[in-house]
């Protein structure tokens, strides 16, 4: 195999690209459909970047597209280096990375490296093999299935256990997700061989950013819940310093849906993943909403260790998984499916499948106010495809199909999705008549001023403007009143004051901003002026849902022209006073 | 990530047999030979007579392979004397900007690509214009590079009262309240850079589209604005209004300038919206030069343009200008001619309602860039009557005022900007 130049770089030039970046998640086969065969593809993606770039997004994060049985929607793949025929060809996916890198988006593709399809050669070679070969090998098998009986099963309502028999190889084989997906085995190094291969494939194309899907569970070991282990930590160490050595600007982000001081260890000293997702924070934050009361948010952020100044967290309010409930206590479950799931059809393992949207009963100010606080709080926003126009889902459909729905963009035949007759298409369009696509449809709200779609587009420009919000320390103010969260962000010489009243009726709060005395808040969306911040508690009121961002400025000095014929008057520099 | 400047084989000879220089003056093509002949040798004379330390190279940057001018101008001193060509395709031809050179923006590449490849310390850029330029001019537009590490040059000229409209009304008072830099000439016949500056703009994807083609100098200068790069300005003496004459109507003028700045603020939005207030930039040099006595100007035409205008555009103008401002240029339609006036005020509104529309592109930006024609006629015809009997020194202070304006708006413009809803006052 030829190597490319060491140091091969992405499309970003700034190494930290991923902490300033907005990603947007969307499943090809969802997209945009291109030749009217019923499934999104690359062609059709293609076409639609224009809609991303305009909406403001850095970053396109595409769920799995490679050859695949579709038994896990393309998470179990058969091929970890071509593509699925209905979405294209690897030419096509490689006109997508020329195309979103000439708008300036980074691309991140999914690196799904604890399993495989149970149609993978390598699987089908595998249960064919005698025991010990070096085919064989690249999974765990055992004779019996009670090794590893102190391991949880994550999708209880589908699997009875992590172990299934294979009549061929007359074993059992380990898989930590569904049957038809058995587990590599990385105490074989030849396993490691052929990941690099894949991770060396996919970033030689130019992809800008890897997911590693599943990444607590790539080691097995007796006597331990098979997760977080510290040979997985090696694993993941090994795969960044192959990164580092031969390619510069990339990024690893890390699904570990675990507790912050869990997933701390991902990040390592800065040598493992780049980024890693907050799950704990993201039903704290409905949570909080639906009572009214800022303490679950605080409290898990208090309990967020800090990371390597390298690193940065992944926030996000859905995605195309269920709201997991994994990392909340059996109570605060409980609660959140009356809250949140009432209907058991919209339960699914140990969560909700359900979009933004109809969590919150379409209330457009309870959509704006969650999305205001991904958007401020510390980490890198990730949405998820069709959230920015509101649609919604179908708890009728099987796993998360519900969420995966084709993405409305007209109130055309099939949402303008696709041109195939409607029996063809992937998945039914969501037609129902509040988030149906004659209701809700991009072109529609592309067009509207005070559409979701303008809405999101102008935060997510506003957000763009200060790198406070991708880089910058927080601290929560106290304020008496519980409703109202309040926090301040600081980056370099950007100040941020963030407040937001999750109740649903207006609240006042007085916040104690004294160390800012002699400053003034200017309110970022209509840059108005508020009066100067003194020693006392800085008094506000707060419509329903409502939610501030103030930039927080020294007063300007008084700069007016100063006619001085003959003289050169002073440089100016970059941050002097007055140019601010 | 930008693909770099190739150039022909033959100019990578020729650079390999120059050898590095200390200084490169780049010459982009204009339309009378005569004129760049005349250029190319008062630069040569103003390096050998203020520069005799330093190694200079003189680029003529030609669209297409004609080659003419070495023999006219012939090489001397210590300097040399090199003709690159740069690639011209049809559609320069076809777009031809206000200062008539076409591909501007691949010979200011040209140029920029020679001096890096020459590791030059300073990089100017003469455009031969009817007013030659002078030997003695060269000083002030090198030396803030070459002795007070300045990044960016601008020039700075004597110009007639009623000379370089779109600058006065548009270009400076605007780009100064945005960036914060009292530059006042972002479109120019003359530019220095430094190394910094020519690399990073070499880095940089500014050099592909409409804006490279029309206005590269607006771009370059707001690239250096924006970046916070240490700015000054050369006075280089007296412009007369041939030097920038246009080479098309003044619909195409307006759409060409006022689209390349309003382009920028868009590419550097995050900057802009963080700066407030401005500060002056030190003036280097002294050169002298005769304005001229301003011509007289007939406002009739633009009157009956700006009413024009009034009677026809109203429904293009609501889907961008806010009613108000419309409701106001009537207001001052009303006035008998010799009392016609636009506030401040209201003429800072329009351009930042046309700023605004530009970005959000209700109708195509060039029909929305049109549509400010009239009024721009109207803002002309203000400023004429009111400084018809003004001396320098009071229409410098007339556009103190409406710059002032401009910086005292700003924050209604960053709200309109961040939150561009058609339902505003």
């Amino acid at each position: 195999m030829t190597h490319p130049p060491t140091g091969l770089p992405g499309s970003a030039d700034d190494p930290l690209w991923y902490k300033d970046a907005i990603i947007y998640e969307l499943p090809v086969r969802s997209f945009y459909d291109a030749n009217d065969d019923g499934v999104g593809d690359f062609p059709g993606l293609i076409r639609k970047l224009d809609y991303l770039q305009e909406l403001g997004i850095t970053c396109v994060w595409l769920l799995p597209f490679f050859p695949s049985p579709l038994r896990d929607d393309g998470y179990d793949i058969a091929d970890f280096l071509g593509v699925h025929p209905a979405c294209g060809t690897l030419d096509d996916v490689r006109r997508f990375i020329t195309e979103a890198h000439r708008r300036d988006l980074q691309v991140m593709f999914e690196l799904v490296i604890n399993h495989t399809s149970d149609q993978h050669p390598w699987f089908q070679a595998a249960r064919r093999a005698p025991p010990g070969s070096p085919e064989r090998d690249l999974y765990v098998w055992s004779d019996t299935d009670q090794k590893y009986t102190d391991v949880r099963i994550i999708f209880v309502d589908a699997e009875r256990s992590n172990w299934t028999w294979d009549a061929d190889a007359q074993a059992y084989y380990w898989h930590r997700f569904y049957s038809h997906q058995p587990d590599l085995n990385y105490d074989n190094p030849r396993v490691m061989e052929k990941v690099l291969e894949i991770m060396r494939f996919w970033l030689d194309e130019g992809v800008d950013a890897l997911r590693l899907d599943a990444v607590p569970y790539l080691h097995e070991r007796e006597g331990t819940t098979c997760q977080n282990l510290p040979e997985t930590h090696d694993t993941i160490r090994a795969l960044r310093r192959e990164m580092d050595r031969r390619y510069r600007h990339r990024m690893i982000l890390a699904e570990a849906n675990q507790w912050p001081t869990d997933v701390l260890p991902y990040f390592g000293t800065g040598n493992e993943c780049h980024m890693a997702f907050h799950f704990p924070l993201m039903p704290r934050l409905f949570m909080a909403l639906r009572l009214e009361d800022r303490h679950p948010i605080i409290d898990i952020l208090a309990q967020t260790p800090a990371i390597p100044p390298t690193c940065q967290w992944a926030l996000f309010l859905r995605n195309h998984d269920e709201l997991t409930l994994s990392t909340v206590t059996d109570e605060e479950r409980d609660y959140m499916y009356v809250a949140y799931g009432t209907d058991p059809r919209m339960r699914l393992n140990h969560g909700i499948r359900r979009r933004l949207a109809p969590l919150l009963d379409n209330n457009r100010l309870r959509i704006e106010l969650l999305t205001s606080l991904l958007f401020s709080l510390p980490g890198t926003p990730v949405l998820y495809y069709g959230d920015e126009i509101g649609m919604g889902d179908n708890i009728y459909l099987g796993d998360r199909n519900g969420v995966r729905t084709p993405m409305q963009w007209s109130s055309d035949r099939n949402a303008g999705f696709s041109h195939a007759t409607p029996s063809r298409l992937f998945s039914p369009v969501i037609m129902d008549p509040i988030y149906g696509y004659e209701a809700i449809n991009v072109e529609a709200q592309r067009s509207d001023p005070s559409s979701l779609l303008s809405w999101t587009r102008n935060m997510i420009a506003l957000r763009k403007v200060y790198k406070v919000f991708g880089r910058g320390s927080i601290e929560f103010l106290q304020p008496a009143n519980r409703k109202v969260l309040a926090y301040l962000r600081a980056y370099d010489d950007e100040r941020v004051l963030c407040v937001a009243n999750l109740s649903r009726f207006a609240q006042p709060v007085g916040l104690d901003l004294s160390s800012l005395a002699g400053y003034t808040p200017i309110e970022m969306l209509g840059y108005t002026e508020f009066p100067r911040i003194g020693t006392h508690p800085y008094p506000l009121t707060l419509a329903p849902y409502g939610f501030y961002w103030f930039d927080v400025q020294a007063p300007p000095e008084a700069i007016r022209p100063t006619d001085r014929p003959g003289a050169p008057p002073p440089v100016a520099r970059r941050g002097q006073d007055g140019i601010r | 990530m930008i693909a770099p400047l190739v150039l022909p084989p033959d100019v990578l000879a020729n650079l390999e047999r120059v050898g590095p220089a200390d200084v490169v003056v780049g010459v982009p093509p204009i339309e009378h030979a005569g004129d760049l002949v005349n250029t190319v040798r008062a630069i040569q004379a103003g390096l050998e007579r203020h520069l005799p330390g330093h190694r200079g190279v003189i680029v003529s940057a030609e669209a297409g392979p004609e080659n003419a001018i070495e023999n006219a101008v012939g090489v001397g001193g210590g300097q040399s004397f090199l003709q690159v060509s740069y690639p011209l395709y049809p559609v320069h031809r076809l777009a031809v900007p206000y200062h008539g050179v076409p591909a501007r923006g691949i010979a200011f590449r040209t140029v920029f690509e020679v001096a890096r490849r020459l590791d030059a310390r300073a990089c100017a850029i003469v455009e031969g214009t009817d007013t030659a330029f002078s030997a003695d001019c060269l000083p002030a537009l090198l030396s803030p590079v070459l002795e007070h590490d300045y990044d960016f040059v601008a020039p700075h000229y004597l110009r007639p009262k009623y000379d370089g409209m779109i600058t006065r009304a548009i270009v400076y008072p605007l780009t100064r309240s945005l960036y914060g830099l009292r530059v006042r000439q972002l479109i120019g016949a003359e530019f220095a850079f430094s190394a910094r500056l020519v690399a990073d703009c070499l880095a940089q994807d500014l050099w592909s589209s409409d804006v490279a083609r029309y206005g590269i100098d607006i771009s370059l200068a707001t690239w250096a604005m924006a970046g916070g790069y240490r700015a000054c300005q050369a006075s280089l003496g007296a412009r007369g209004a041939r030097a920038f004459e246009a080479t098309t109507d003044l619909s195409t003028m307006l759409v060409q300038v006022v689209g390349c700045v309003f382009a920028e603020m868009m590419r550097h939005a995050a900057r802009w919206q963080k700066l407030r207030g401005s500060t002056d930039v030190p003036l280097f040099g002294r050169c002298a030069g005769e304005t001229g006595e301003p011509a007289d100007i007939n406002v009739r035409p633009m009157l009956d343009a700006f009413h024009l205008g009034l009677q026809a555009l109203p429904p293009v103008w609501a889907l961008f200008v806010s009613p108000a401002a419309i409701v106001d240029l009537r207001k001052a339609a009303r006035a008998p001619e010799s009392d016609f006036r636009l506030p401040d005020d209201l003429w800072v509104r329009v351009v930042h309602d046309f700023a605004v529309g530009y970005r959000q592109r209700p109708i195509p930006r060039e029909q929305l860039l049109q549509a400010l024609t009239p009024l721009y006629l109207g803002w002309v015809a203000s400023f004429v009557l009111e400084m018809r009997e003004a001396d320098p020194e009071a229409v410098e202070q007339r556009l103190e005022r409406l710059c002032v304006a401009f910086e005292t708006h700003k924050g209604e413009l960053i709200a309109r900007w961040r939150w561009p809803d058609r339902f505003n006052p």
